[in-house]
This record gives structure tokens, C-alpha cells and sequence, in this order.
């Protein structure tokens, strides 16, 4: 019937199933890696999505929540000794926090667009200076290490690659389920983006929507961020803030195709491996060469396909639909 | 008495779009807004309805004053408005978008049928909306404000671009809106349909109100011979 519809419950519990028993093929650690990674920035762009997808607010900033709930979790971890686990969960928190620092003074002053856009940069590049700067507190450049640990969920340290498999797989589905059940919420975000006077006069309160998928979608990112650190065992201010951070959500995203819950999932699948791939084989050779190969794909897409892929399917069904009456 | 204006005014820079305006709208009429463009009749719907802010005076809905409220609470108060430049969620269906814009007031989906059926876009339901033509953007703007249950609704040239006969099916729409108890308010430039749909009709000119009363009074008035044609029409 309608596009929203479509992203159905229904689809997500075979997905799980399928993607619960993948490890149970024997496989390469290298593989079993490359499907944390898709599963990872899968679950990354879906989290940007909230905001950019939906609500229509482009950021590319979002690298400042993924390294705030990276390096929260380090601090939660390492000088407070609070179980992972835990950790995981609250520092989302403290990215929902820092988010406000940016969504209140936009939002609510109206700074639309391209503005809002800048903002977002310029707010993960200080925050990313700051992390520099604070060697003394952040590890500075150099980045910080997370100690070797008891193996275990509690401790969110594993021996097997598998089991991080079956974290961020858990945490991506559990996101779509509540994106799923949220409807309502996402249908608001949906009206603010496609025209904020239309929607005003509907009578959705524009700024809280606004802060409150921000608020949403920098939670997410600062768990994926947590993720990022635990898996990993280290990270940098310029992996936890940078702008290839922050851009590597909005292509996935917008390749896949922003507008549907879906997108983010197929965008990832196509594009971590490949970008995967590439870094293995020309990163080393050609340093960056990667990158030129990705830029080429996303104008290619956004030229062709706007709808990124989710959007050739959509076009055909909705083609057929009107066909068949 | 519904709405009452009074003394509003609104200036942009040096520029008085608004002067002074005083009118007032009894329940269950449908009220005539007419005058040349820019003459200030949609600054004044961005008045009444939040998107700005009157420089000064008062704007009495139901007696309270919705001067300063923004437009999201004053559409839930029940004042709902069609824009001139017609506008929608151009990326998702005509169904999709009165079923969003349903969400807020908690219409049931039975009611969103009902409102397609009432402006007759029943059959392009599944058709997205930047794909609609000028008569079919204007139904949705009809529909979409319908949504809110609006007390009052006012139509920015909802007939503007239309064919006669496309100008004739959209009068009677409003005509069934407001048999339903809901007050009308119209924008228009073209006399032709005003005088059809109208008991009364106030006129504006330069931001001031010039006239007020019948079709038949206003179209005798001088000032508004004036104001329409030029000087040397007056007789």
C-alpha cells in the first residue's frame, strides 16, 4: 500500500534467523571480521538515518557521538570500573548529552540546511581537537588501549570473533525493532523533512521532534561508538572524531537509500566489503585510492538512482501497484 | 464570534504590510478576503496562523489570544490553513500524506477515507504527490487541512491556476466544508468565485482594510473601484 508499510516486523525475525546461524558456516576470522564491519557501520548509518534519513537533517558530524561513546565507554571501563556491558548501554547517554550542545542552539534558533550541516563538521572537529589537546586525560593523539580483561559478556571480551558477531548483530536488530514499532515517531520525522511548514501546520512541534531524533540517533551512535572500542581494544581522535568516520554513515545511508529503514542494512552490504576490499588491496599501494573508487560510486548512485538501491525496488513496486489498479 | 482582529499590524523593515486591521468572523460564515496583490491578505493568514509574529494588536480565537504562539499550537487549537503556493510530502503519497498529517489530531483511518472522499482525490491514494497536477495539489491542500478537524480554516487562493470548471468542483467542496460547521476564510483575487461562495467580504489594499460588508456593497464601493481598476473608473 505505502512505502512506510513495507518495513514490517515480519521481515527482521527471518533476517535474524539467517544472520544468527551464518557463523555456524566455518569461515576465516578475515571473514567472520568483514561481517562485523558490515553489521557495524550497518548499524551506524541506521542510527544516522534516524536524524538524516528521516527528520531530513543533514549531518556529517556524527563521528562526534561515535567517539564520545567510544571513548566514554574507555573512562567508564578503565577508571571507574563499570562493567562493559553497562558501559555499552550508558554511553549512549553521555552522546545524547553532548548532542544537545549542538541540537538546542540549532533547532530551536532555526539554523536550517547547509547551516545545520556546518555546524555538525565543525562540532566533531572541535570536539576531535579537544581530545588532542587533553593528552593527559585522553591519551592525546596517540589514542588509547583498553586493558586485557576476563573473557566474557560482562566484560564484552571475547577470544572468538563470532561472539562480537552476535553483539552487533543483536544490537542492529534490536534498533530495527524499536525503528519498527516507532512508527508514529518516524512518521512525524518524515513530515518535518519533506516540508517544516506543512508540518507546523498539522500541529507536530517541529523543535521537539527535531531534538528528540537527534537525541535518539546520537544515543545509537555513541553505543555503536562503544562497540567500536570493545571490539577493537583501541582507538584515536582521529578514527573516533574524523570526518571519514562521520562520512562513512551518510554514504551508506544515502547508497542504500535514506529513506527506508532498509537502506542502511543493503548499503552496507554492498559497500563495507568492497570498501574493505579495496583498503586490503590498494590502501597499502595507493594510499587513498579506496576512497576515489567509493566517491565515484556515490555519484553514481545519487545521479542515477536517488532513492539509493531500497529506491529501485520501491519505484517498481509502486510501477506495478499503479499498473495492477 | 469566532475570530477577532483587531488593530493588527505587521512590518517588514520600513515596509507596513498590515495597518490597523480590524475584522471579525462570526461562527459558521464563510468570509471573503479579497484585494489586489500585495495587498496583505496572506501576510495576514501568517498572522492568524503563527508562521508571524504581528508587529502589534491582537488576534482573539475563541477568546484567547494566540498572538506569540507558535503555528503548531495555534493548528491544534483548530485553525487550519491551505498554502498559496501549494505544498505537501512531495516524496510520499496522497495517502501517506493525510494519514500523516491524521496522526496529530488521532483521526481514525476510516476519517482519512473520508476526507479523500470529500475533496474526491479517492482515486489517486496511491500516487505521490509531486507527481500530482495543479487541481489535484489544491484537493490536498483542502484535505490536508481537513485533518486537523479545523474550527476555522482558512484558504490562501486555493482556486488561483484553475479552470472555471476545476474553480466550480473546488467551490463546492468548500461549500460541503462549511455545511459541515466549519467557518471559511478565503483569499482570493478573482471576484467571480468570492461573489459566488460569500455573504461578506472585507477588502484589503496597501495593508489597510478598505472595505467591508456584501458582494454586492464592496463591488459598489469606490475606494474598491479604485483600489481594482484605478482612478479614472470611479464614477
Amino acid at each position: 500500500m505505502s512505502m512506510f508499510k513495507s518495513l514490517n516486523i515480519k521481515y527482521i525475525v527471518p533476517l535474524a534467523v539467517i544472520l544468527y546461524a551464518l557463523p555456524l558456516i566455518p569461515q576465516q576470522p578475515y571473514v567472520t571480521h568483514l561481517m562485523i564491519m558490515t553489521l557495524m557501520w550497518a548499524y551506524l548509518a541506521t542510527a544516522w538515518n534516524i536524524l538524516g534519513g528521516f527528520s531530513g537533517q543533514l549531518s556529517l558530524g556524527h563521528a562526534a557521538f561515535f567517539g564520545i561513546g567510544a571513548y566514554a565507554s574507555y573512562f567508564l571501563t578503565v577508571w571507574y570500573g563499570i562493567p562493559p556491558i553497562v558501559s555499552l548501554i550508558v554511553s549512549g547517554m553521555f552522546a545524547s548529552l553532548i548532542s544537545i550542545g549542538i541540537g538546542y542552539p540549532c533547532f530551536r534558533y532555526g539554523l536550517r540546511g547547509v547551516y545545520f550541516t556546518l555546524a555538525t563538521i565543525a562540532f566533531a572537529e572541535i570536539l576531535k581537537d579537544v581530545f588532542i589537546y587533553l593528552r593527559d586525560i585522553t591519551g592525546g593523539s596517540l589514542g588509547i588501549w583498553l586493558p586485557v580483561t576476563h573473557e566474557g559478556i560482562v566484560n564484552l571480551y571475547f577470544i572468538s570473533k563470532e561472539s562480537y558477531y552476535y553483539v552487533i548483530t543483536s544490537l542492529w536488530l534490536l534498533l530495527m525493532i524499536i525503528l519498527s514499532l516507532a512508527g508514529r515517531f518516524k512518521d512525524y520525522l518524515i513530515a518535518i523533512r519533506e516540508d517544516e511548514d506543512v508540518a507546523a501546520s498539522i500541529g507536530i512541534n517541529i523543535t521537539r521532534y527535531k531534538l528528540m531524533a537527534l537525541l535518539i540517533s546520537s544515543y545509537f551512535t555513541g553505543v555503536g561508538g562503544s562497540f567500536y572500542i570493545y571490539y577493537f581494544r583501541y582507538i584515536n581522535p582521529y578514527t573516533a572524531f574524523g570526518l571519514d568516520t562521520s562520512l562513512q554513515m551518510v554514504l551508506i545511508s544515502v547508497f542504500g537509500g535514506m529513506y527506508s529503514l532498509w537502506g542502511s542494512f543493503i548499503g552496507s552490504l554492498v559497500l563495507t566489503p568492497i570498501g574493505e576490499y579495496l583498503r586490503i588491496t590498494l590502501g597499502g599501494t595507493y594510499v587513498g585510492s579506496h576512497l576515489i573508487i567509493y566517491g565515484v560510486l556515490l555519484i553514481i548512485i545519487i545521479r542515477f538512482m536517488p532513492r539509493g538501491v531500497f529506491g529501485i525496488a520501491e519505484i517498481i513496486r509502486s510501477k506495478y501497484l499503479i499498473r495492477g489498479g | 464570534m469566532l475570530l477577532s482582529i483587531q488593530k493588527v499590524s505587521k512590518a517588514f523593515g520600513g515596509l507596513w504590510a498590515l495597518r490597523n486591521v480590524d475584522l471579525d468572523v462570526e461562527e459558521g460564515e464563510v468570509l471573503g478576503l479579497i484585494g489586489p496583490n500585495g495587498a496583505g491578505k496572506t501576510t495576514l493568514f501568517n498572522c492568524i496562523t503563527g508562521y508571524y509574529r504581528p508587529t502589534s494588536g491582537k488576534i482573539v480565537f475563541q477568546s484567547v489570544d494566540i498572538v506569540g504562539l507558535p503555528p503548531y499550537k495555534i493548528s491544534r487549537l483548530g485553525i487550519a490553513r491551505t498554502f498559496q503556493l501549494t505544498k505537501g510530502f512531495n516524496n510520499l503519497t496522497v495517502f501517506d500524506n493525510i494519514r500523516i498529517a491524521s496522526l496529530v489530531s488521532g483521526a481514525a483511518l476510516k476519517d482519512v477515507w473520508e476526507i479523500l472522499r470529500l475533496v474526491g482525490l479517492e482515486e489517486k491514494k496511491d500516487v505521490y504527490v509531486g507527481s500530482l497536477t495543479l487541481i489535484e495539489r489544491k484537493k490536498l491542500e483542502l484535505a490536508r487541512a481537513l485533518t486537523i478537524r479545523p474550527k476555522l480554516l482558512l484558504l490562501d487562493e486555493v482556486m488561483s491556476g484553475l479552470k472555471p470548471s476545476e474553480a466550480d468542483e473546488i467551490l463546492k467542496v468548500i461549500s460541503d466544508i462549511n455545511k459541515k460547521g466549519v467557518t471559511v476564510i478565503i483569499v482570493e483575487h478573482v471576484m467571480r468565485t468570492i461573489m459566488r461562495i460569500c455573504k461578506r467580504v472585507a477588502v484589503l489594499d496597501y495593508g489597510v482594510k478598505i472595505a467591508e460588508g456584501s458582494p454586492e456593497e464592496v463591488m459598489r464601493d469606490e475606494r474598491v473601484i479604485k483600489a481594482y481598476l484605478g482612478e479614472e473608473f470611479v464614477a
